[in-house]
Parts: structure tokens; sequence; C-alpha cells
């Protein structure tokens, strides 16, 4: 799990402008955040680019407690860049600007040179690199900023409305260069918006943010479980009082008897009509109320003891032949289950 | 990177070479606290660079207010004072700030006004009737109202001259600093009495501009009247009564109070100014063609 | 009309002539003003660069007291100066006045707020976005306020010149706790008012010829680094 948010807040005074009870980011995905002006989104992205703290809960990066100390925040920062909405150039050429984080992490002058001009490359921005980074236009100035980004092979990449002030042939362009980097260097994107269109054409998965809460379906799929035996490498949870389910020893860390939240991931969850054969471990029965297509898959809400969602990639979906109110069978493997 | 500690290199060697600039000889250097006037004069332009050779003394003059020389004289931030202030020099010499009182020289005060001469002051046969005549007359009077040496020298003519005197009291800024002045002046001139807190050249001016009475040393007067254009529109009324003369003494500072004065030096420089030789210097200094200091020590 | 023609024609001769009197004065007055700036630098551009920066309660109350020192009369510091140099004053045992370390010491507290407050301004008025950007990118504290010092460097040069304007022109300071001693602590301003007091224009006005021709290349100077500022 790249991210995880626990009962997370963000207030100013007596304002709160986020109130995120649970949120994972996985890694390798692109993630759009949209919501109206005002929901908090580049609030969010500055807490997950670790240059503001949250005021309250807690946020884990990389299965690990975010540190306070500003030495270690340090660390963090340099595995993950944020890319302003209107990102602001050093007073100086674009070569030197795409140096910056190079020089800070002290990296040779000859390995600077080429990561640069791949970087610009990139982006197709080479020709301007002795260029005055301040005389560049919208569209350009937001190239440059991601090239300066990208050179740093960051794990994240943080986006703040990254086609907004850029004319569309530019757009285009910047899109591609995220989808490009995501696929083929396997970049955690997280990118806000508040166009819809581009939440479907870029991310794998859409968060929907509004006046500092999570909207739609951010929640789906977290139930509570009691936890009703424990074994050496299997122990077994009773899923919001109806669906028992077993999962790894390893994630737990509690009693029997306690409580634990735990969450399915709706693309790891296998489904197919009632009548094919699935273990029976993990298994469970229901109808399918409903079907939607969500940025290029397919989401389908079952109602089994509990509603469960499940995802699908489209080509999956049309060889299933699934239909609404048929009756399906689930299969929640173990690596579906994280414990919250 | 490199370019940062060159730079600062440079700022280390700057500032070392500054404190070295200040370091000065100290046993051959003397202080002295001096009026305006004096030094307005260009004696001690003459005087000191012989001093120098003669002997290797270098000295820093300051220059203020009489009242304000003393006052470093008795905080110990000169090591010598060389003022005309007979009375304050003397009782500066009873608190014990002072060694000895050297009489130096004397030059003198003139009392000036305008050419027309409205009170009729060049007529008059003696100090005594000239200050009458001024205060009777017309016209007005300029003084200097800064407790300067040329101020206490005025109130202390005013003094003698029998007249009826009333007291007013004024703050003076003089170079920054700020005094209560308390003078007085003869009651029948109310306002034709102008004092302006102000240097010698100022005043001289200032009377210029009214066409008033002052009193001035002559120095100063020389200096304006024949060292400017357009020329001063003053011409010397009354001269000569020995009350109208202005002794200069020099006193070194007492090691006793202040230990940290150079008192060698400062002797050797009071020395050295009672030498004939040095008398024979300041009898010969002419301003402007004119003798302007009388020696004091030469053996009559 | 005359007599102020008579000076400035008389004041030109002597500037032209290399008088030198007028050189002394002159040099004596560029190294005692800028070794009062350059200190005054060292130690009100750190400072005024964390009031800046930093967040602590009282900052605004700082920032108010600063502003009222920068109108403080240099007759008053000349006076408190004075107070503290004399040798009945606290730093009378240090023999310092009437010397050029006085005069420094004078001005650097006359500027020290005056490069404070325009540090503060300069600081304050670069984008909030340079930090957050050096920060993503991986700068550490001092990184990054390196970064703002390097985007706010016409801001800082004006501020330095406009310290050193004001203070190779004040005369109560230089006056009052360096003695006007010729050749030692005689400055452009306390040469100009001793000949003044002289009754001699023409010294003083060429000296004033040269304060006047540097303090106009000065400003020359303070708006075209501010010119840049907005760029």
């Amino acid at each position: 799990m790249l991210y995880q948010l626990n009962h997370l807040q963000k207030t100013y005074g007596n304002r709160t402008v986020l109130d995120i009870p649970f949120l994972t980011i996985g890694s390798g995905k692109i993630y759009a955040l949209q919501g109206p002006n005002g929901a908090g989104k580049s609030t969010l992205l500055h807490i997950l680019a670790f240059l503001q703290r949250p005021s309250s809960g807690a946020i884990q990066y990389n299965n690990r407690p975010v540190p306070a100390a500003e030495a270690q925040l340090n660390r963090l920062r340099r595995q993950v860049v944020l890319v302003d909405q209107n990102p602001i150039m050093f007073s100086t050429t674009v070569y030197k600007n795409v140096e910056f984080g190079l020089k800070i992490r002290a990296v040779p002058r000859q390995q600077r040179r080429a990561r640069i001009e791949q970087a610009l490359a990139l982006v197709g921005m080479e020709q301007f690199a002795t260029a005055s980074a301040f005389k560049l236009s919208g569209g350009e100035t937001q190239r440059v900023a991601l090239a300066r980004a990208l050179v740093l092979d960051p794990k994240v990449l943080l986006c703040d409305e990254p086609t907004a002030s850029i004319d569309t042939e530019n757009q285009t362009a910047v899109i591609e260069i995220l989808r490009r980097i995501n696929a083929e260097n396997n970049i955690s994107i997280v990118f806000t918006t508040h166009d819809r269109r581009q939440t479907d054409v870029l991310a794998h998965q859409t968060l929907s943010l509004n006046q500092g809460r999570l909207t739609g379906n951010t929640n789906e799929n977290v139930f509570l479980a009691r936890i009703e035996t424990t074994g050496e490498t299997v122990s077994r949870c009773i899923l919001a009082d109806r669906i028992s389910l077993s999962l790894p020893t390893a994630l737990i860390a509690a009693q029997v008897g306690s409580r634990i939240q735990v969450h399915l991931d709706p693309c790891a969850i296998l489904i197919a009509a009632r009548t094919a054969g699935f273990t029976a471990n993990n298994t469970f029965d229901g109808r399918i109320t409903r079907i939607s297509a969500e940025n290029g898959r397919v989401r389908l809400q079952v109602a089994a003891a509990v509603d469960i969602c499940v995802r699908l990639s489209m080509s999956e979906y049309r060889r299933q032949k699934l239909m609404v109110g048929e009756e399906v069978r689930l299969h929640v493997g173990e690596d579906a289950v994280t414990v919250v | 990177m490199r370019m940062k500690c060159w730079g600062k290199q440079l700022l280390v060697l700057c500032l070392v070479g500054l404190l070295a600039s200040f370091a000065q000889a100290k046993e051959k250097t003397i202080k002295m606290s001096t009026t305006t006037s004096t030094q307005a004069s260009g004696l001690l332009d003459v005087l000191l660079p012989e001093l120098n050779k003669q002997l290797g003394i270098q000295v820093k003059v300051i220059a203020k207010g009489t009242g304000a020389a003393i006052r470093d004289g008795m905080d110990g931030n000169v090591d010598v004072i060389f003022v005309h202030a007979r009375a304050r020099e003397e009782q500066f010499i009873a608190n014990g700030f002072g060694t000895k009182r050297y009489a130096v020289m004397h030059n003198d005060f003139v009392i000036v006004g305008p050419a027309s001469d409205p009170a009729g002051v060049r007529q008059a046969r003696s100090l005594g009737q000239a200050l009458n005549r001024i205060a009777a007359g017309n016209a007005g009077f300029v003084s200097r109202g800064d407790d300067s040496g040329t101020h206490i020298k005025e109130q202390s003519l005013w003094q003698t001259a029998g007249l009826k005197l009333a007291s007013r009291s004024a703050t003076v800024v003089k170079k920054g600093k700020k005094k209560q002045v308390t003078y007085q002046y003869p009651a029948q001139m109310g306002a034709r009495y102008l004092s302006i807190g102000r240097g010698m050249g100022p005043a001289l001016t200032f009377a210029d501009e009214k066409q008033a009475y002052t009193l001035t040393d002559r120095g100063t007067y020389i200096k304006f009247k024949l060292g400017r254009k357009p020329a001063l529109a003053l011409d010397i009324m009354f001269e000569g009564d020995p009350a109208l003369n202005n002794p200069y003494g020099v006193i070194p500072i007492n090691p006793t109070k202040h230990p940290h004065v150079n008192h060698t030096a400062a002797k050797q420089f009071a020395e050295w100014l009672v030498s004939p030789g040095t008398q024979k210097l300041i009898e010969d200094y002419k301003l402007m063609g004119k003798q302007l200091f009388f020696p004091d020590a030469l053996a009559q | 009309m005359e007599f102020l023609i008579d000076g400035i024609y008389s004041a030109f001769l002597l500037v032209l002539a290399l008088d030198q009197e007028l050189v002394r004065v002159v040099v004596v007055s560029l190294k005692v003003s800028a070794s009062s700036t350059v200190i005054a630098g060292m130690l009100g551009i750190p400072f005024g660069f964390w009031v800046a920066t930093a967040e602590f309660h009282g900052r605004r109350f700082l920032i108010t007291c600063l502003n009222t020192l920068m109108a403080l009369p240099t007759v008053v510091i000349g006076l408190l100066g004075y107070a503290l140099l004399s040798r009945r004053g606290l730093l009378g045992a240090f023999d310092l006045l009437y010397s050029q370390p006085a005069i420094i010491l004078g001005q650097i507290i006359l500027i020290l707020p005056l490069v404070t407050s325009l540090m503060i301004a300069a600081i304050s008025r670069i984008d909030e976005r340079y930090r957050r950007t050096a920060l993503t990118l991986g700068a550490n504290r001092r990184q990054s306020a390196l970064v703002i010092f390097k985007e706010a460097r016409f801001g800082i040069l004006a501020a330095i010149i406009a310290a050193y304007g004001r203070v190779v022109s004040e005369v109560g300071i230089s006056m009052m706790l360096g003695g006007n001693i010729r050749g030692f602590t005689r400055t452009m301003t306390t040469a100009m008012a001793l000949e003044y007091d002289k009754g001699l224009f023409a010294l003083a006005m060429a000296l004033g010829l040269v304060l006047v021709g540097l303090s106009f290349g000065m400003n020359l100077l303070f708006h075209f680094f501010q010119g840049k500022i907005g760029r």
C-alpha cells in the first residue's frame, strides 16, 4: 500500500478542510482526485507530498507511519514530488531549473547533463534548454515543471491540475506524458482535476472529494470484523457479523474477540456465475444489483450477505457476460484482504 | 560553493585591514579639546605641523563650544584643553581637573555694526559708553546665546555697563546637542536683543542681514570681512578696551583624576606653546594680512 | 544668485583639482560608511530573513518596533552613543570616543533597523511557491533558504544600497561620536558643517557636490535593482 490515511483531518482554526476516515492509495496506479474548487484537493495533495502535516489522524507511506522529524520528512520528499497548479520557475534558465533537484542530491555533473537532456526530451522541451524560464508560456512552464520533477526519478508524482492553465494541444501532450511514465516507469501518479473527462481517459481510479470529504465509492468494501479464531498461519474473522472470512494470521496483530477493520480489494475479488466452481473457503453467493462503467473498467455491486463491490476489466466483463440481477459467486482470495 | 569561500576570505581580509588602520602610535598622540573659533582662526593649522616636526607629537583636534570643550576635559575624553574662558578655566583647575593653566596668548573682541551706525557707537569714548548707546539706540544686537566663550564675554560686558538687565531662558540646539541657556540683556532693548543660539559665523551673517550690532572675535570678523565675496557689510565700531581681551589658556588634564590621559605629551605640548619660538610664531601669524593673536608668555 | 554660482564654480575647481583636503575627507566618509554598511548588513540580513520566515508570537510587534526605530533621529543616537562611549560612560574604558570605530558603531545602530526592515520586505515579497517547490524537489531547510535568498537578491541589494545612502549622508552621529578631527574623523558631512560655520562656502559646496553626486549615483543603483525585483 503506497498511502494509507486513517481518520485524517486538516483544520484551519475552526474550519475543517479535510475529513477522511479512511483512504488507501495503491502503488503503480494513476489516481484522479476530482472535486469542485475548495473541496480540499490541493490540501490533500500537499499532505501526500509531505509538505503539510494533518491536524489529526495518521498517514502511512509504504506501510510505515510518516515521521514527524524534518530530516526524515526530507528523505521522503525525495521520493514524492509535487507539481503545482501554476508551477513557479526559478529565475534562471530552463536547464538550471531542471538541474535543481539533481544538484541538491549531489548527482555528478556528467550524469546530471544526461538526465536533464533525457527529461527535457521526454516533455518535448529540448530546444528550450538555454531559454530563460521566466519567459515561457503556460504550457511550456507546465512541461518544464514536469521535467524538473521527473528528472529526479520519483516514486510518486503528484500533479495539481496539470492541464488547467494550458491550451488543448499541450493538454494532450501532458496527459500522454503522464500515461507513459506510469506505464513505462511504474511511477504512481495522483492528479487533481475538475474535468471529469480527464479522469476517465487517464486514471485507473477516481477519488471524489467534496468539502473535505470523500464522496462516492472510496469507502467501498471496508468492513468491521470480529476475530473468531487464530491459528498458526490462518485465522478466521466474522465480517459484519455475517460472513466468515479466513485470512493470513500475519495480517492480524490482535486477539480473539477484538474487532478489526478489513478492506477487500474490489479488483482482486473473483466473480463468476453461480454454477462455477470455487473453493469453499471465502466464497460467497450474491446477486448483482448494479453495473457501471468507470475509468475504463466495469464496477459491479453485488448483494451478498453484505454489499460487496467488484471491479473487472472491460474484456473480462464481456467474456463473462454478467448481467444485472444475475446470481453470482464471489471468491475473496487472501491476497484481496487487507487489515486497516 | 567555491565563490562563497573566496568572498568570505576577502571579507575577513578587509575587516583585518580595517582594524589595523585604526591602530596608531599612542604615546605621541594626544586629543585636544578646543573651541570652534580657535579652529576656525587657522592658527592651529600653522602650529600643529610645526609641533609634529619639532617634537613628533600629533594632536587630534576636537572643536566644540567652550562649555562642551571644558566638559570633555572634565570627563577625561581628551588629554588637554585649549579654550578662552578665564573664569571657567580657573574653576576647572580649582576642581582638580587640570594640572596648570599656561597663559598662551590673547586675541580680542570687537564690537561691529552697520556702516550707517544708527546708534552712534563709533563716537563712544569708552566701552561703557558704546554699550549704553547700543542699548539706547534703535538698532538690534545679535547675541550668540550659546554658552560659548564669546557669549560669556558678552554677558560679562553687559553686567559692567551699569544697565538694568532682564533675564531670559532658551533651549539651544548646537551641533545636535540640546542645552538650556539662561542669559541677561538690557531690559530696554526688549525684542531688539536677538539671541540666536548659533556660532560666530552664523551670528555675523545674521547681524549682517538684520543690520544689527554684535560682539565678535577679531579673527572671525577678519575672515568674513576680507575673506568672503560678497564682503560682510559690517564695520568695527569699537575696539581696544582691555576688557575686550580674550585670553587663551592651555590646561593638561590631571592624571590623578584621569589616569589614562597622556599627561607627558600633553605637558610637553603646553610647554612648547609658551616657549619663545612658538610665541614668535603666534605673533607672526597673520590672517588676511592682519595680526590676530598677541602672545602672553613672551618675557616683557 | 551670483553667490550661488560663484560657490558652485569654486566648488567645481576644487573637485577637479582633487584638492587634498577634499580627497581625504571623501575617503574617510566612504571608508566609515562602507564599514558600517557591511557590518549592519552582516547582522541585519540574517536577522531580517529569520523574522520574515519564522512564525512566533510578537512577530508583528517586533516589526512595529523596527519601523519605529527606523525613524530615530541621528542626533538621538549620537547623544546616546556619546553617553555610552564617553570616559564616564559604560564603555568609556575602551577609549572609543572621537574615533572612526565610534562613528561606525553609531551608524550601525542607525541603519540596522533599516536593513532589517527592508530585508523583511524583500523576503516577504517572495512567492511562497518558491519555498514549496524547493522543498518538494528535495531541498532541506538550508537549501530552500538559499533559494529564497537567490530569488530575493535584487531586493537585498537594494536594501544595502539604501542603507549606505542613509549612512553616508548623516551628520549627527559623525559629529558627536567622531569629533570632526581633521584627517581622522572628518567626514564629508561634518566637513561641510565646519566650513559652513567658518563661513567658507567653496569647500562646503565642493563637498556638497560630491555628496549629491554620490547620492544620485546610489539612488540610480537603488532604482535599477528595485526595478529588477518585480520581474
